[in-house]
C-alpha cells in the first residue's frame, strides 16, 4: 500500500505542553500520551466554547497568550505532508474554557442553561408560538427546528422522550411551560397510546398514530425494520420514560397506574421466569416472546429489554416513589447484567444480545457480533448509580473493567470523542477493531461517556476517571452544539465536524427527540456540583395535592451514595419551608387543595 | 363456547354464539384457527356475539394473520356497533373487510 504523501485535514485534542514565540508554534499532548507540533498560519483563529443561546466568544488575538502548559484544547488544522513527515498547520483553536484551569460546563449552571437552550427549541419546533397543542406534535423536525409538511407520524416513543426533556428542564429551570409541555404531553400519550387490557390487566402503548386532520389511525406493533410487526421491549420501555419523570414532579397517582400496569406487562409477558432477565419481543397478538411470527426475534434477549429499564424509567421511579418494588427489580437488573454481560475471554465489549438460555447471539440482524459503544459506557454509568443504593463489589469491578478498557477502544485519544458500532472481535492480521459502518460519533453515545466518568469518578474518587470525563464533555460542548439553529447535533464526523446527511440531519426523529441531550444536562449538573466541583444544585417540583403517597415529595436527585448530599433548604411558592427531611431528603407537603411550587437547595456533603 | 360453522359454495361461514372475552377466547381460537387452510375463504359472521374484549379481539387478530399467511381471505360481517367501535378505538379496524350483511361479504369473496 503505498504511503500516505498527501496532505489531509484533521483535529488534534490534547494538553499545551508549551508555545515557542520564536517559531510561532505550540507542543500538544493527547490523551494518550503522543506529542505534536502546532504551527499557527496567518489566518488562525479561535474561541471559547460557548453554551446554546449564547453568543460565540472569540480569542483570536489572546489565543497565543492562552497556550499555558497543561491546558486543554482541541486544534482543527491541516497535516501537509512535506520532508518526508507532515507538518500540522492550525486552522482553528477551541478552548473549553476562558481560563487555564477552567472547563466552561463546570460551572453551577452550565448544563441549566443548556437544557432551558434545548427545551425552548423544541417547543418552539414542535408547538411554535401557539398553544401546547400535541395534535401539533409530530416525530420529525428538520435541522432548522421545522416540521415537514408531509409527515403525520406520532411515536410513542418520540413524544415520551421529549416529555421527559420537557420534565426534566422544569426540575432544572421552574419555568412552567416546560412543565405545561411535560403534563400535556403525557396527557396525549395516556388519551392517544395507551391501551388498557382489562383481560390481562396490564397496560401496553401502542408503536404510535398516524394523525391526518381529525383522523387518527393507530400503528399496533412496531414497523421498524428490527422490530417490524412485533411489540419490542424497548418501545414499552421508553413509553414510561417521560411520564414517569413528571411523575416525580407532580406525583401523578394516574401515572403511577399506568407504570404499574406497564411493569405488569413485563412481569407477565417479558420476563422469563425461569431464566431470568426479559424478552427482546413479544408477539403483538399473542403476547408470547417464543411465538414463531417473531421469526429473528423469537425468544431473544438484549441490552435493550434487560437492562434499559434502569436509566429510562425505573431509577426515576424507584426515586420518585421509594417503594421497594422497584427497588427489587433494580437489584435484580444488575445482578443480570454483571452476571450475563461480561465476556472479557472473548472481546473488550460486553455481550449484549443473547438467546433465551444466555449463550450469545452473534448472528442477530444488523448487530452480528457488534459491540455499542454506548451501551458499554451507559452500562458503566448505571452500575455506579446502583452502586451508591447497594455497594455490590462485582458492581464496582465491571464498572471498572469498562472504564479501563472503552477509553483505547471505543474512545479517539486523537481527536477527543466516543465512536458508534465496533466489531467485537478482531479479525485475522487486525490490530484494531473495525468500525462496524462508519467512524461518526453519535451524540448519545457521547451521553453515556460523560455521565459514566463524571460518576465513576464522584463515587470512587480516581483522577483519572475526571480527566475522561472533563476531555468527553469538553468534545461533546465544543463540537455538538448547534449554534445556528439550536439543540444538538446527531453526529459529527471524527473530527467534530458536524455530519448533516439523511435521517442524522434532524433533529427529530425514530431515534432522536428530546431524551438523551435533556438527560445529560440534568445528569452532567448533579454530578458535577454534587459530587466533583461541590457547589450547590436547586431543583423544582409541583406536587399535585395528596398526589405523592402520604403527602411525601422525595427530591433525591439520583441514586448517589449514602451521604453525599443533604437537603439543606425548601421553598414552598417562594416562602422558605421547614418541614423536611435533610438526610432523607424528602418533603412533608403542606395540605393544601391547590399546587404548590416547591423548590429545593441539595448541597453536597462528606469526602471531596 | 358454541361455533356454529358451516360450508356453502367454497366459503366457510363461521358464527360464535356468546361473548368473547378472556374465558372463551381460547376455545373460540382453537375452534376457528384449524378452518383456515390454504386459500379458504372465510366469513366470520358476529352478529351473535354482543361483546369482545381485549382477549377477543387478539383472537379475531390472530385468525387474520393466519389466513394472511395461508393466502387465505377473511372477512367480517354483522358486527355490532359496540365492537366496531372498539376496534377502531384500538387500531384493529384497519386490518379487517367489515360487511354489513352475509351478502355482502358473499359480494366481497368475489
Amino acid at each position: 500500500m503505498a504511503a500516505i504523501n498527501f496532505s489531509f485535514s484533521d483535529t488534534i485534542a490534547g494538553y499545551v505542553v508549551g508555545y515557542d514565540k520564536e517559531i510561532d508554534s505550540f507542543r500538544i499532548r493527547t490523551s494518550d500520551d503522543r506529542e505534536f507540533s502546532v504551527k499557527f498560519g496567518p489566518n488562525s483563529y479561535a474561541w471559547i466554547a460557548n453554551n446554546l443561546n449564547e453568543p460565540r466568544q472569540g480569542c483570536g488575538d489572546q489565543m497565543r497568550g492562552m497556550l499555558s502548559p497543561g491546558r486543554f484544547l482541541f486544534v482543527y488544522g491541516t497535516f501537509y505532508h512535506e520532508g518526508g513527515g507532515f507538518n500540522f498547520v492550525a486552522q482553528y483553536l477551541v478552548f473549553p474554557g476562558a481560563r487555564p484551569d477552567e472547563y466552561g460546563f463546570e460551572k453551577r449552571d452550565w448544563w441549566v442553561r443548556q437544557i432551558r437552550a434545548l427545551a425552548e427549541f423544541y417547543l418552539r419546533a414542535q408547538f411554535g408560538e401557539d398553544e401546547i397543542n400535541y395534535d401539533n406534535y409530530r416525530t420529525t423536525i428538520k435541522v432548522t427546528g421545522e416540521k415537514p409538511k408531509d409527515q403525520y407520524r406520532q411515536e410513542t416513543d418520540t413524544i415520551s422522550r421529549l416529555v421527559y426533556g420537557f420534565a426534566t428542564a422544569y426540575m432544572m429551570t421552574g419555568d412552567e411551560r416546560f412543565l405545561e409541555g411535560a403534563e400535556k404531553g403525557t396527557e396525549y400519550l395516556r388519551e392517544h397510546m395507551r391501551f388498557c387490557d382489562l383481560d390481562e390487566n396490564i397496560v401496553y402503548w401502542y408503536h404510535g398514530i398516524d394523525v391526518d386532520g381529525r383522523r387518527e389511525t393507530k400503528i399496533f406493533a412496531s414497523e421498524f425494520g428490527d422490530d417490524y410487526d412485533a411489540i419490542p421491549a424497548y418501545e414499552q420501555i421508553y413509553a414510561l420514560a417521560g411520564p414517569i419523570q413528571t411523575y416525580r414532579i407532580s406525583g401523578d397517582p394516574r401515572i403511577l397506574k399506568d407504570a404499574e400496569m406497564t411493569m405488569d406487562l413485563f412481569d407477565g409477558f417479558f420476563l422469563d421466569r425461569e431464566l431470568g432477565g426479559y424478552f427482546s419481543h413479544i408477539d403483538p397478538i399473542t403476547l408470547n416472546p417464543r411465538s414463531e411470527a417473531l421469526g429473528e426475534n423469537r425468544g431473544k434477549k438484549n441490552w435493550n429489554s434487560v437492562g434499559d429499564h434502569a436509566p429510562a424509567y425505573l431509577i426515576n421511579l424507584y426515586l420518585g416513589s421509594g417503594e421497594e418494588r422497584y427497588g427489587r427489580m433494580l437489584e435484580s437488573t444488575f445482578d443480570t447484567i454483571a452476571r450475563y454481560f461480561p465476556d472479557y475471554d472473548c472481546s473488550p465489549f460486553v455481550q449484549e444480545k443473547f438467546f433465551e438460555d444466555w449463550s450469545p447471539d452473534y448472528t442477530h440482524m444488523w448487530q452480528q457480533n457488534r459491540g455499542v459503544i454506548g451501551h458499554n459506557l451507559k452500562i458503566a454509568w448505571n452500575l455506579m448509580r446502583m452502586y451508591g443504593e447497594k455497594p455490590k463489589p462485582e458492581y464496582e469491578a465491571f464498572a471498572r473493567k469498562i472504564a479501563e478498557l472503552m477509553p483505547a477502544i471505543g474512545g479517539d485519544p486523537q481527536r477527543g470523542g466516543w465512536y458508534d458500532v465496533m466489531e467485537r472481535k478482531l479479525g485475522p492480521n487486525e490490530e484494531r477493531h473495525r468500525f462496524a459502518f462508519h467512524d461518526r460519533k453519535a451524540w448519545w453515545q457521547q451521553e453515556q461517556g460523560i455521565l459514566a466518568f463524571l460518576i465513576l469518578r464522584g463515587v470512587l474518587g480516581d483522577e483519572e476517571y475526571l480527566k475522561i470525563a472533563r476531555e468527553s464533555s469538553a468534545f461533546y460542548n465544543c463540537f455538538f452544539l448547534d449554534h445556528d439553529e439550536g439543540a444538538v447535533y446527531f453526529n459529527v464526523l471524527a473530527n467534530g465536524v458536524p455530519y448533516l446527511m439523511g435521517t442524522e440531519r434532524l433533529k427529530g426523529s425514530h431515534s432522536m427527540s428530546g431524551y438523551h441531550s435533556f438527560e445529560l444536562c440534568y445528569l452532567a449538573q448533579v454530578y458535577t456540583n454534587l459530587l466533583i466541583t461541590r457547589q450547590p444544585l436547586e431543583l423544582y417540583f409541583k406536587p399535585m395535592p395528596e398526589g405523592f403517597k402520604d403527602n411525601v415529595l422525595r427530591v433525591a436527585p439520583d441514586i448517589l451514595p449514602p451521604g453525599s448530599v443533604r437537603l439543606e433548604k425548601v421553598w414552598v411558592d417562594g416562602e422558605p419551608y421547614s418541614d423536611f427531611d435533610t438526610e432523607r431528603m424528602t418533603v412533608q407537603l403542606p395540605r393544601t387543595d391547590k399546587r404548590v411550587q416547591v423548590k429545593v437547595l441539595l448541597q453536597p456533603q462528606g469526602r471531596p | 363456547m358454541q361455533v356454529d360453522v358451516r360450508d356453502d359454495g367454497g366459503i366457510v361461514f363461521i358464527e360464535p354464539v356468546g361473548d368473547i372475552d378472556g374465558k372463551t377466547a381460547p376455545e373460540f381460537q382453537d375452534k376457528v384457527l384449524g378452518l383456515v387452510q390454504p386459500l379458504t375463504r372465510i366469513v366470520l359472521n358476529l352478529k351473535r356475539v354482543a361483546f369482545m374484549s381485549s382477549a377477543g379481539l387478539r383472537s379475531v387478530l390472530l385468525i387474520y394473520r393466519e389466513a394472511r399467511s395461508k393466502d387465505a381471505k377473511v372477512v367480517l360481517a354483522e358486527v355490532n356497533n359496540d365492537i366496531r367501535s372498539s376496534m377502531s378505538a384500538t387500531g384493529f379496524l384497519a386490518f379487517f373487510v367489515l360487511c354489513d350483511s352475509v351478502e355482502e361479504s358473499i359480494w366481497e369473496m368475489g
